[in-house]
């Protein structure tokens, strides 16, 4: 499903990333990430070697109709708790820097 | 070049809340967000709190499965949620759970009537299920409060939903608005959701491209998000037609990009146009299993679906006769078809001047003073009782409609109104003619200018009866007898 499948990591694909989940690197961090990540997909690499000849593919066991849940309200948490895990909020709401745009890729 | 050589291509993709009484994957309440007290319907799982497990809404599911029905779509067996990864404050886990490769629903079509009365069928690319998005209020810099910020209210985050893809087949805006109209109408009709674009319950998307007619191969398209009104859809894609065929026509290429509609200043404006922007990194789900939907958890679903719009239609027009306009009227809304099918049960006849009566004088009335239906206080039965004794010639045309007046203040049946205010149509001939005589006698001077050739003076005379009788003289009877005296007096 991932557009990055069989992508090589590199540095440009670090700051992607970083820019995808809106963190900001300096660029030694971008180097020590790009070298973790780089030995990460490497052990996948060494899945592919395994023979899986024969094997069938592994499936997600299924839920049917008896799994779901019945439409039935539950109590939600009090405000209050739920806004303590916000850094601010204002009048009942959290309250975050402007967000208008997609952002600019660094 | 003029603008009648570009063709439009429009494809819609429209937002549906679904009806269920808790959010998708979570027992929080689905609350009016345009009321309730923000972030009062929050848990750890809507709120995105680490180490929360989405659990299925069973009746969400299940209405999306009787939309899918509605709309012609094929029910897939396995259907699989999938993380769609972006980053914005109204997302609290950072992903949507929405469906990617094998949603719910797939290729449905519906027909729709277009103004100058013909069928378009519309294709149903596909329909799956996501939940909703928290609200967000952007304030902007220079308040009391400092720079600019953006307020964040949980409620709606999580809320069952459901988007439905047409086709790229709509080649006008009003086919754009009819396709619109008509998915509105069906989701009402299944009672899964209100329809009411003011609470945000329905949103609109339209992607919107031209290319020179004739051509096959799709101009390059621009998507216009958040479409809130029937209104927006139509005056944002009118300006992006016009915009992108004014760019054409300069020389220059329409950009891929996602639009917003700005609906005081009516333009639409570019919200990201990089690429990255829409890097959503599907993948599936892993909280939740795919959802295997067999043959006979359809078949129940498909037992409860309702007749729908153009099946009521038909039936309106071939088994009650109706005409065309007053079949479309009820069919538009469901209680009142529901209210005209009563009425036309209590009726027994031709039903045609039943609707006549609904939708005319009392939907006149209901404008009139802005009341709903379900506070109406005329009933279905006593609304054909009053047609019956217009039809026995108990009382006149004329009468029946401030019979209907009172009526619908206060609640009382037909009959009882009639006989209370002396109402009852004048139909006896001797009485009529003594009548007729007494207003010719009254006035020489008119019959003479009617004999002279002043033919429409019957009319005035008819007026006249009328006035003598309030109203209650029936009035074909007076007219025959106005012509023989009238005549009877030329030779």
């Amino acid at each position: 499903m991932s557009s990055h499948r069989g992508q090589m990591i590199d540095e440009a694909l670090v700051k992607h990333i970083a820019f995808l989940i809106r963190l900001e690197l300096t660029d030694a961090e971008v180097a020590t990430f790009n070298k973790q990540l780089q030995s990460i997909v490497g052990y996948f690499d060494r899945l592919a070697e395994v023979d899986v000849e024969g094997v069938p593919p592994y499936q997600q066991v299924a839920m049917g109709r008896a799994q779901l849940r019945e439409d039935a309200v539950a109590p939600s948490m009090a405000r209050e708790d739920f806004l303590s895990n916000a850094p601010q909020q204002q009048d009942g709401f959290v309250r975050v820097p402007v967000v208008l745009g997609g952002g600019e890729e660094g | 070049m003029a603008e009648t050589e570009y063709e439009i291509v429009i494809g819609m993709e429209i937002h549906a809340e679904l009806r269920t009484a808790s959010k998708m994957f979570c027992g929080c309440p689905v609350v009016d967000t345009t009321v309730a007290e923000p972030n009062t319907a929050v848990c750890p799982v809507c709120g995105g709190l680490p180490g929360a497990m989405p659990v299925v809404n069973k009746l969400a599911v299940e209405q999306a499965m009787l939309v899918g029905l509605a709309l012609n779509c094929q029910i897939n067996a396995s259907t699989s949620f999938a993380r769609k990864n972006y980053f914005y404050p109204d997302l609290p886990k950072g992903y949507q759970i929405s469906q990617y490769d094998d949603p719910i629903a797939t290729n449905g079509w519906i027909d729709v009537q277009t103004e100058d009365g013909g069928n378009v069928r519309i294709g149903i690319r596909r329909a799956h299920m996501e939940e909703d998005t928290a609200k967000s209020f952007h304030y902007s810099a220079g308040g009391a409060r400092g720079g600019a910020y953006t307020l964040i209210d949980f409620n709606r985050s999580g809320v069952p939903l459901l988007e439905i893809v047409s086709e790229p087949d709509m080649h006008s805006v009003a086919a754009a608005y009819a396709y619109g109209t008509k998915i509105r109408e069906i989701l009402r009709y299944l009672g899964v959701n209100s329809g009411d674009m003011e609470k945000g319950v329905l949103r609109f998307e339209a992607n919107v491209s031209i290319r020179p007619r004739g051509t096959e191969a799709l101009g390059t398209r621009t998507e216009i998000k958040n479409l809130n009104s029937f209104r927006a859809l139509v005056r944002a894609s009118e300006y992006e037609i016009a915009r992108q065929i004014e760019v054409v026509e300069a020389g220059g290429t329409v950009v891929q990009e996602t639009l917003g509609w700005d609906e005081a200043r009516g333009v639409t404006v570019s919200q990201r146009s990089k690429e990255h922007a829409h890097d959503y990194r599907y993948f599936p789900e892993p909280d939740l299993p795919p959802l295997t939907i067999d043959g006979a958890w359809i078949e129940e679903v498909r037992q409860a679906l309702p007749e729908l719009p153009d099946a009521k239609y038909a039936r309106f027009v071939g088994v009650y006769g109706l005409v065309e306009n007053d079949a479309r009227i009820l069919v538009e809304d469901q209680a009142l078809a529901s209210y005209f099918e009563a009425a036309a049960r209590s009726y027994g006849g031709n039903a045609a001047s039943v609707s006549k009566w609904i939708v005319g004088e009392l939907a006149y009335l209901m404008n009139r003073d802005g009341v709903a239906l379900e506070a109406v206080r005329v009933t279905p039965e006593s609304i054909a009782s009053l047609v019956k004794l217009v039809d026995a010639g108990t009382v006149s045309l004329s009468s029946a409609k401030d019979v209907l007046a009172t009526m619908f203040e206060t609640g009382r049946a037909p009959e009882v109104i009639v006989k209370d205010n002396g109402l009852v149509q004048i139909s006896d001939e001797e009485a009529l003619s003594q009548i007729a005589d007494q207003v010719l006698s009254d006035h020489p001077d008119e019959v003479v200018a009617f004999l002279g050739g002043r033919e429409s003076l019957l009319q005035w005379f008819m007026g006249q009866v009328m006035r003598a009788t309030r109203g209650r003289a029936q009035p074909q009877t007076v007219l025959g007898l106005l012509r023989g005296k009238l005549e009877a007096r030329r030779r």
